[in-house]
């Protein structure tokens, strides 16, 4: 069984990077011209974000790895050339037209 | 004259590049994903490729001088883009690779079982994508004229690239637009640094720039700009999250279905949001021109103007050269995409020796068609916003196929896009005032209204969950999901 890559916990953990680039227009200091380390604001706020959400991402994937993220991407090596995957379309279509359920 | 046949000559090499290729593909599948095993820096290439579009070179440079720093939600869209994409495309790609998908068409006919749904959603991806493409050749042709300041270089410019770009992506497929991608992303950061060095130099460093907004137009450092509100900044971000995040733009399929592994494609998730950062010198040109330029500039003028303000000739032409690539790149593969919905999903049942005839002539018709309309000066600027409005009603759609059992049927889910992208017409068309709001936001809601009352009709009638059918016995445990 592969392990669930989406969980309400890493949801979680993403959802705040996400959060406070929504957030910005109601911050105050994108309401008045506010300069940091001769910056705006607004620029470095969002340069923040953008890395918390490197940060939000590496910790997903440590935990998805602990939890059998790493035995299933091993599985995942063995895998079909494009044309065995065009065959195996083929024939899956062909049963399902036989079937009637297209 | 010497900068026109630079920049000429640089947009044949970007060609050249695409068409370096010993031999053309003759298969519709390897053409589109070759053999489903991208290496990581090839697909961190390709899925970087809409980060770094005309629109990074034009359109946001524009908005940042009009709008100041709310020119930050692109930045905002496609990082927020990158959290979901993390989830979103191994699942697509595992998919994909179990059920031999090549095309986003192939993704709805087959997870709800229905071969018109993946002609419907295959028709309107590929008609959605239209005004995207004249958005890349239009802009590559006002890159040349802004840098050139010659109208017979745009028209030549834009007749020369849509020629190369239907040549290199017909003969070498996925793999030609890979190769030129990477030339691409390294032209436009090389542009980027140049520009903001330029911009250095002359301001006598980047923050005396902000300290002259600051005293000049204070109001671009914040929200408050008319037309560029908290309303447009969330709905905008909002809209963009949700169809990037379950990647809607059917040129985009491609590359994720063409990746090695799931890994592949989350590594690249979890490190590619680190290249918005290069978005912020766009920004900044923005701003810094609102100290030199003309208050009733074009914005999407405003870049090239300062390039040519503060940059000696041939280091302009250098940038007109990364502005081109970074639009033969995004239209080679919405070519790509067009040229496959059409072939595979809305005629298909094409035998397999004609697939890639009928994929050459949607090929040549896609591009040969947004050329015209390129060429004639169509003003294609309330279109573009079909190609985002009625992509993003595939969104639903998508999150739904995406679970391990389909729950909802065809016919809710086709009825559901079809009002949700009438809807965004509608506004578009009839020019309905809305504000700073979004239509593609809009159309949602009468999207999912749709959706929850067919479905309950459905399920009343006794509709039940689709079941996938097993079909190699290699590979059965996974047909449940």
């Amino acid at each position: 069984m592969t392990p669930r890559l989406f969980t309400p916990g890493r949801f979680a953990i993403i959802s705040v990077p996400a959060l406070g680039f929504f957030a910005i227009p109601f911050l105050p200091f994108a309401t008045t011209p506010t300069l940091w380390l001769g910056m705006p604001a607004v620029l470095v706020w969002s340069a923040v974000m953008v890395l918390l959400s490197v940060g939000a991402l590496q910790i997903v994937e440590v935990l998805y790895q602990k939890a059998g993220g790493r035995e299933a991407d091993a599985r995942e090596a063995e895998r079909f050339d494009t044309e065995q995957i065009e065959q195996i379309r083929a024939q899956r279509i062909a049963t399902e037209e036989a079937e009637g359920i297209r | 004259m010497i900068l026109t046949v630079m920049i000429i000559l640089g947009i044949v090499a970007i060609g050249a590049l695409g068409l370096a290729s010993r031999r053309r593909q003759h298969s519709i599948s390897n053409w589109t994903v070759g053999h489903r095993s991208n290496p990581k820096w090839t697909s961190w290439f390709l899925q970087a490729g809409e980060s770094l579009t005309t629109f990074s070179f034009l359109g946001l440079a524009g908005i940042a001088f009009a709008g100041g720093v709310s020119a930050t939600f692109a930045i905002a869209y496609l990082t927020i883009s990158w959290l979901g994409l993390y989830f979103v495309t191994p699942r697509i790609r595992a998919l994909g690779q179990r059920r031999g998908y090549l095309t986003m068409g192939d993704f709805f006919e087959d997870r709800f079982r229905s071969r018109w749904l993946g002609r419907v959603v295959a028709a309107i991806g590929a008609l959605a994508l239209i005004p995207y493409l004249q958005l890349q050749i239009t802009g590559l042709g006002l890159i040349v004229e802004l840098a050139t300041g010659s109208t017979s270089a745009r028209g030549l410019s834009m007749v020369i690239a849509s020629i190369l770009v239907a040549i290199f992506v017909a003969w070498s497929g996925l793999k030609g637009i890979a190769r030129v991608a990477i030339l691409k992303d390294i032209l436009m950061v090389v542009a980027m640094v140049v520009i903001a060095s330029g911009l250095a130099i002359s301001f006598n460093g980047i923050p005396s720039i902000f300290a002259k907004i600051a005293t000049e137009a204070p109001v671009l450092l914040t929200m408050n700009v008319d037309g560029y509100d908290p309303v447009f900044f969330v709905t905008a971000t909002l809209v963009t999250v949700i169809g990037s995040s379950f990647n809607t733009l059917p040129h985009l399929w491609p590359p994720v279905l063409a990746a090695k592994s799931g890994q592949v494609l989350r590594s690249n998730a979890k490190w590619l949001p680190i290249y918005q950062l290069v978005l912020f010198l766009p920004i900044t040109v923005g701003l810094a021109a609102v100290t030199v330029l003309p208050e009733g500039t074009t914005g999407n003028t405003v870049l090239l103007s300062m390039s040519r303000a503060i940059l000696p000739e041939w280091l302009v032409g250098v940038i007109a050269i990364a502005g081109a690539s970074a639009a033969m790149v995004p239209a080679s593969a919405i070519v790509m995409g067009i040229s496959t919905l059409v072939t595979r999903n809305v005629i298909g049942n094409v035998r397999p020796s004609r697939q890639m005839t009928v994929n050459y002539l949607a090929i040549f018709v896609a591009i040969g068609s947004a050329l015209a309309f390129g060429l004639v000066r169509s003003d294609i600027g309330a279109l573009l916003l079909l190609t985002y409005g009625c992509t993003t009603q595939f969104a639903p759609a998508i999150a739904i196929a995406l679970a391990r059992r389909v729950r909802v049927g065809a016919w809710p889910i086709g009825l559901s896009i079809i009002v949700g992208s009438l809807t965004v017409a509608v506004i578009t068309f009839a020019e309905i005032p809305i504000g700073s709001w979004d239509s593609g936001l809009i159309a949602l809601v009468p999207n999912l209204l749709v959706l929850v009352v067919a479905e309950g009709i459905r399920r009343a009638r006794g509709g039940e969950d689709i079941t996938q059918v097993a079909f190699d016995p290699r590979i059965q445990h996974h047909t449940a999901s």
